[in-house]
């Protein structure tokens, strides 16, 4: 019997071969994705409402997230005054507010978690394919990179850089380097003394073609199913920096600042400013969750940790 | 076993060199000044006098070469002089000596209580596969791998106002002072961490001890009519625990920046509070110190981690 992998990889490879279009054979897969991992497909279907708010939220909201209501503070859920989720202590809408977080909080963390996974990547593959000098420096490096606690290191680089949405992005990326350099790395061990690669040498082909065009293809499903881990890790850190107080300025809204200060003053009064934001965290980071184990589940096993 | 532990030793050296000269590197070279930054303020309004500027960076030692302003720095911290704060002028150590305890008792406590609400559950978890336990523990642990700690921390001290009306002793005492009030104040914090490590452990335990499970010599176990109880306890369990005790290793990193969060949270005097501080006041050496010493702390609990686990499986230390 195949093992599960294979199926998945055949499915793919069946649907997209088969004259049906790329759109009909993508959503064939997904057809099979949602038979096979019905939780990873509850997670897709989280994202993607995410993504669609977060595209989109700009002409979806109800009020101006920034616009200060002095007559309706700290205003409570209701469906028919049009705060539909609240307002906080200045009366700004939380929904509004939400909606735009949502953007500035999935923006960073697949801007930050994309370029960190590059960086990596590139470190990755040179590393694992020359196991000299090259692979020692650089893996030394990634040991560094990998003792300093996450956290802390984004609260470093933030501080000496200051607060601001391009520093966050920046400290997230740092964070998702050594991580991915590590499994890439480990893929293109196991790769690089394989037939077809000595094959490909055989003919003449350099290194640097060996390495793009048939090692680096060979990484596609670990490192996939790390950045959809990693994006649920990025926007937890980006939450905890706005939290902090260190990430996206005020007044633009951010999902942890929102929860900051003035959420836990008025807990008693408002608690629906303590709790929605939260909400909002965490259901995306289940969904990312989800995702990245079913994903796993189905394209490599073997990484399960 | 010795030999394994002079050489691991032998490797933790280097690596503690280069995290130093990372760490370095890190403070120095990112887009800014930090005496500039110094000036202007955190709001971006202070005047910037060049004759003032330059001073602050005679002062901090930035004017100096970069390989000097290391080994001055490394240097220092090997004679315990780890620079004074530019806050409060008090010497870094002093400072951390006395918040050290505090977030050590914080990490030390939110380790206890999740390996022991963990463990078990995790094993209750494999045991009974597919039953409601089992799907509910799975909904709990995955809610705590969702919920960023902050948060956590941010419903429980809700649900205790609204509907208990209680807050924790305000002003902090000292655990030997009064160790009952001390108590109250940090179980919440350990609370609010321990729930993420409780559910990654839990989780871990319960994916390996399935897999240790469906091993031919457990078979055996079960055909030798040995009970249920002895057959995961005292064969499956020794297995199944040894990749277990690297991830509580490794959750360490997580440990500490959480540890820094719930600090902040519960107005607690730990050495994540004064990161804080320190950073919002940009009180450079003290935020360089205090991350080096974060950086320690992680390499030495990976260190212990390794021994550990060489300990546990000969194959490590023999391999």
């Amino acid at each position: 019997m195949a093992s599960q992998p294979e199926i998945a990889a055949d499915r793919l490879r069946r649907y997209s071969g088969t004259g049906l279009s790329t759109f009909g054979a993508a959503i064939r897969w997904l057809w099979w994705f949602t038979k096979k991992k019905p939780m990873g497909a509850i997670g897709l279907f989280i994202l993607t409402f995410a993504a669609i708010i977060a595209v989109f939220g700009p002409w979806l909201i109800p009020h101006d997230p920034l616009k200060i209501n002095s007559k309706d503070l700290l205003h409570g859920p209701q469906w028919v005054s049009g705060f539909v989720l609240g307002t906080d202590h200045l009366g700004r809408d939380n929904m509004s507010r939400l909606m735009i977080g949502a953007r500035s909080s999935l923006s960073i963390a697949i801007i930050g978690v994309s370029s960190g996974t590059f960086v990596g990547f590139f470190l990755g593959l040179y590393s694992g394919f020359y196991p000299d000098w090259r692979d020692a420096t650089i893996q030394r490096f990634v040991d560094m990179l990998m003792a300093l606690p996450i956290l802390v290191l984004a609260l470093a680089i933030v501080a000496m850089l200051g607060a601001s949405t391009r520093n966050v992005i920046i400290a997230i990326s740092i964070i998702q380097v050594p991580g991915t350099a590590r499994i890439v790395r480990s893929v293109v061990l196991s790769v690089r003394t394989m037939e077809y690669v000595q094959a490909a040498r055989a003919l003449g082909a350099t290194d640097t073609r060996i390495i793009w065009r048939h090692v680096a293809t060979q990484t596609f499903a670990p490192v996939m199913i790390l950045v959809t881990a990693a994006l649920g890790i990025a926007i937890i850190i980006e939450a905890s920096l706005s939290f902090l107080g260190l990430g996206t300025p005020p007044p633009n809204p951010a999902w942890g600042s929102m929860l900051a200060g003035q959420a836990r003053q008025h807990a008693e009064d408002a608690p629906w400013n303590a709790v929605f934001p939260g909400l909002c965290l965490a259901i995306t980071v289940f969904g990312f969750n989800m995702l990245g184990d079913s994903l796993r589940d189905v394209l490599d096993p073997r990484l399960r940790t | 076993m010795k030999n394994y532990i002079i050489r691991r030793f032998f490797q933790f050296i280097p690596v503690l060199i280069g995290v130093s000269i990372l760490i370095f590197i890190l403070m120095r070279i990112v887009p800014g000044d930090v005496a500039l930054m110094i000036l202007i303020g955190p709001e971006g309004t202070g005047e910037v006098d060049p004759i003032q500027l330059e001073a602050l960076r005679d002062e901090l030692g930035l004017n100096r070469p970069l390989p000097v302003q290391y080994f001055t720095w490394v240097g220092g911290m090997l004679k315990g002089d780890f620079g004074h704060s530019l806050r409060t002028d008090i010497p870094v150590f002093d400072e951390i000596r006395t918040r050290f305890p505090l977030t050590f008792e914080i990490a030390t406590l939110t380790v206890l209580l999740s390996m022991s609400i963990a463990l078990p559950l995790g094993i209750i978890m494999a045991m009974r596969q597919d039953t409601w336990i089992d799907y509910t523990a799975r909904i709990v642990t995955i809610g705590g791998l969702a919920m960023p700690n902050f948060w956590v921390a941010t419903l429980m001290l809700l649900f205790m106002v609204i509907w208990f009306n209680w807050i924790p002793p305000l002003g902090y005492e000292h655990i030997w002072d009064d160790p009952w009030a001390n108590f109250q104040q940090v179980i919440w914090g350990a609370l609010g961490l321990g729930y993420l490590l409780a559910a990654v452990v839990a989780r871990m335990t319960r994916s390996t001890l399935l897999e240790v499970l469906r091993q031919d010599y457990i078979r055996t176990a079960w055909a030798k009519g040995l009970r249920e109880r002895s057959v995961v306890i005292r064969h499956a369990l020794k297995n199944a625990l040894l990749p277990v005790v690297t991830i509580v290793g490794l959750q360490y990193a997580a440990l500490i920046g959480g540890t820094v969060i719930m600090e902040q949270i519960w107005n607690l005097p730990g050495l994540g509070q004064s990161l804080i501080v320190s950073i919002n006041s940009r009180d450079f050496p003290m935020v360089q110190a205090l991350v080096m010493l974060f950086a320690i702390i992680i390499l030495f609990a990976n260190l212990v981690v390794d021994l550990l686990y060489a300990w546990l499986d000969p194959r490590v230390r023999y391999g």
